[in-house]
């Protein structure tokens, strides 16, 4: 929720103005300062002035700041000088207690309360004062889209509306959906944006979730979508092994995550910067590339399968002339990727800077990573992460044998030219290091072939929130780290690596 | 404290309490206030800084020395666009220890770091004092923004009635 002020330096006239009522706004400020150091009353924030209150206030969800200001007189009428509005159905009163667990009643109670607080705060604000943000988080009902949508067009038509953005929620989790919950969802949807074209036409992002739309729908709601910037979809889909396309003149980033998609075909989107996708479940290319001479970003990740094909990045990005930044996420499972030589490679991956392979499996050998080097000449860091991530991975091994997950293997691969040496890299950071001869071979061989590295960080395995708490069963299958703990451990490491180059070895863990 | 460097040129800022403090025309410009001061040649000799006190000043002056962009001091390594990133890490890891502080010197640096002007400071107050309550109940919202509730019981009763949704 990190606080992009360039709006509030603008807005700040405004609201002394509408904060005092009179021109002497500054004046009084700097005297209730005063008076508030004054009388000992340090940590009194109610005796700050309004433009620091609300700076406050603007980094809590909307429904919260409201429930602060609202017994207090002095307070009431802050929020009708917010520029920033984060409205959620997830902030259920006691929200802030993680232990609670809360009923669906209690989302679709809060839920209403967003529509009515959206409607009320964006009639009664002050309009003098622009909207930075407004971000509305809501779970699509009938009622509830017919009140935001009709305020929301209302603000876009009379006030001044900047990053507007919509985050869709179903009544149901995608686990729960039928294959007819699905395309219900994905109806209403189609109501919303028709009955409310004009507050769909000024959003900057739009995030959707557990819809199975029709052939054209999604078509349609990006052309309605005139302004879009950001387009999620999480769990949606035109139907089984469908094929999306894509055309959008102002879409800077799509995101997909999971989906029955055969492929999305991005054809012609002249602003696209970052594409993410995350586990597809084509049997061929996911993604087809056609006009997005602006895409610089790429991130994959898929938990891949004996089945499904392995990517050849010479043809999937065959288009892509200018992808600076690439993160491949194999989710401690099968490597998707086939490691091609330079002549194929070479081509698509000039622009390269930035690597991220993440989550590969432990135990495997690493050499292979190898091939972007030599097929990306201008890569300055390289990141390798290693682990096997117990916590999302299927460890039954009947239902890992049903599924064609893949038994741990080396990738093959063989240099293409042994004597290459790469100039640009300098910096390369490895996740999950253990000190066994796979990495420090690693090590030295990325060192040996470049000559400019002078940056090489290790770092213990990723750990993820949920990692601790993981089935006792699974944990003793879990090999302990033996990342070094102590000067004298990480010493041995540096001098049995023997590196005669000016890289430096820095421990991070 | 910065050192006087030779070329650098110096500034003298006081405080209230009498407190004088020498420093960087460059550390003491990260302040939107006092830039303006210097710019309209207000500043020959010494500056005023009302209200904010040796003991706060003397921090605000060090979250300045840290956050002033540093030019020409880097060798080779300033070609590189690992350093800058590598360097705003730094930055972070510093900020969260800077701002390790009690209530009472947070809400002084928010006052302080608003009448300085100086975005970034205000940024990490008033971030850090979200982030320490919003693990917390609504109530410990209120009562650390000690906002009174000053309404006669007819009219708090209006409230809540018109207001449901947020005390369910």
């Amino acid at each position: 929720m990190k606080n992009k002020s360039g709006g509030h330096r603008r807005n700040k006239s405004a609201r002394n103005e509408a904060a005092a009522g009179n021109k002497n706004g500054r004046r009084r400020r700097n005297k209730s300062a005063r008076n508030g150091a004054a009388a000992g009353n340090g940590d009194r924030l109610s005796n700050l002035p309004n433009d620091l209150l609300l700076n406050i206030l603007e980094r809590v969800d909307t429904l919260d700041a409201i429930r602060t200001c609202i017994l207090s007189k002095q307070m009431l009428n802050l929020p009708t000088m917010f520029s920033q509005f984060f409205l959620s159905a997830g902030s259920v009163p006691g929200h802030h207690d993680k232990a609670r667990v809360f009923s669906r009643g209690e989302v679709l109670r809060t839920n209403n309360a967003v529509a009515r607080v959206t409607d009320s705060i964006l009639c009664t604000r002050n309009p003098k004062i622009a909207i930075t943000k407004l971000k509305i988080r809501f779970v699509l009902m009938p009622h509830v889209s017919l009140t935001i949508g009709r305020s929301v067009a209302r603000a876009m038509a009379t006030q001044k509306v900047g990053a507007a953005e919509f985050e869709i929620i179903t009544k149901k989790a995608y686990s729960d959906c039928s294959s007819a919950d699905l395309v219900q969802f994905a109806n209403q949807l189609n109501n919303f944006v028709g009955a409310f074209p004009d507050a769909f036409a000024g959003l900057r992002r739009l995030w959707l979730r557990n819809m199975r739309f029709a052939e054209l729908d999604i078509a349609n709601i990006l052309s309605t979508c005139k302004l879009l910037a950001s387009l999620r979809l999480t769990e949606c889909d035109s139907g089984i092994d469908s094929v999306l396309q894509v055309e959008h003149a102002q879409l800077v980033e799509i995101e997909v995550d999971y989906g029955e998609f055969a492929r999305v075909e991005l054809t012609c989107l002249p602003k696209l910067q970052r594409v993410r996708y995350n586990n597809w479940y084509s049997y061929g290319d996911p993604l087809y590339f056609g006009f997005v001479p602006q895409l610089s970003k790429l991130s994959l990740a898929k938990t891949g399968v004996r089945s499904e094909k392995t990517l050849e990045l010479s043809q999937l990005l065959a288009n892509v002339p200018n992808i600076s930044n690439l993160h491949l996420d194999f989710e401690s499972e099968k490597i998707w990727v086939l490691p091609e030589c330079p002549k194929l490679l070479t081509p698509v991956l000039s622009k390269l800077q930035h690597v991220n392979l993440d989550n590969l499996p432990e135990g495997c050998d690493l050499a292979w990573t190898m091939f972007i080097l030599e097929a990306a000449p201008a890569l300055k860091e390289l990141c390798v992460a290693v682990r096997d991530h117990w916590c999302i991975m299927v460890t039954d091994e009947e239902v890992r044998k049903k599924n064609g997950y893949c038994e741990k293997a080396d990738v093959n691969w063989k240099p293409y030219a042994p004597d290459f040496k790469h100039k640009n890299l300098v910096k390369l950071t490895i996740y999950g290091f253990q000190p066994d001869d796979s990495f420090m071979r690693y090590i030295r061989c990325v060192v040996d072939h470049t000559v400019n590295v002078t940056e090489i960080s290790l770092y213990d395995r990723k750990v993820c929130g949920s990692c601790g708490d993981l089935d006792p069963e699974i944990k003793v299958k879990v090999c302990p780290s033996r990342y070094p703990q102590t000067a004298e451990e990480m010493k041995q490491i540096t001098e049995g690596l023997g590196l005669a180059s000016r890289a430096v070895i820095h421990f991070r863990s | 404290m910065a050192t006087r460097e030779a070329g650098k040129k110096m500034i003298m800022l006081k405080s209230p309490d009498g407190m004088e403090f020498e420093v960087e025309e460059a550390v003491a410009m990260e302040s939107q206030t006092i830039r303006k001061m210097i710019e309209d040649d207000c500043a020959d000799t010494a500056i005023l800084i009302p209200n904010i006190n040796s003991k706060i000043l003397s921090r605000v002056i060090e979250y300045c020395n840290k956050h002033v962009p540093t030019t020409g001091a880097t060798g080779a390594a300033a070609s590189d666009t690992v350093a800058p990133a590598a360097l705003a890490e730094d930055l972070k890891i510093w900020d969260a220890e800077f701002i390790k502080v009690n209530r009472a010197t947070r809400f002084n640096l928010i006052q302080a770091a608003s009448y300085l002007n100086i975005k970034g400071l205000l940024d990490l107050t008033s971030q850090t004092t979200i982030d320490t309550i919003s693990d917390n109940s609504l109530e410990e919202i209120r009562s650390f923004l000690s906002t009174k509730n000053d309404y006669l019981p007819e009219e708090e009763q209006t409230i809540r009635r018109e207001n449901q949704w947020a005390f369910q």
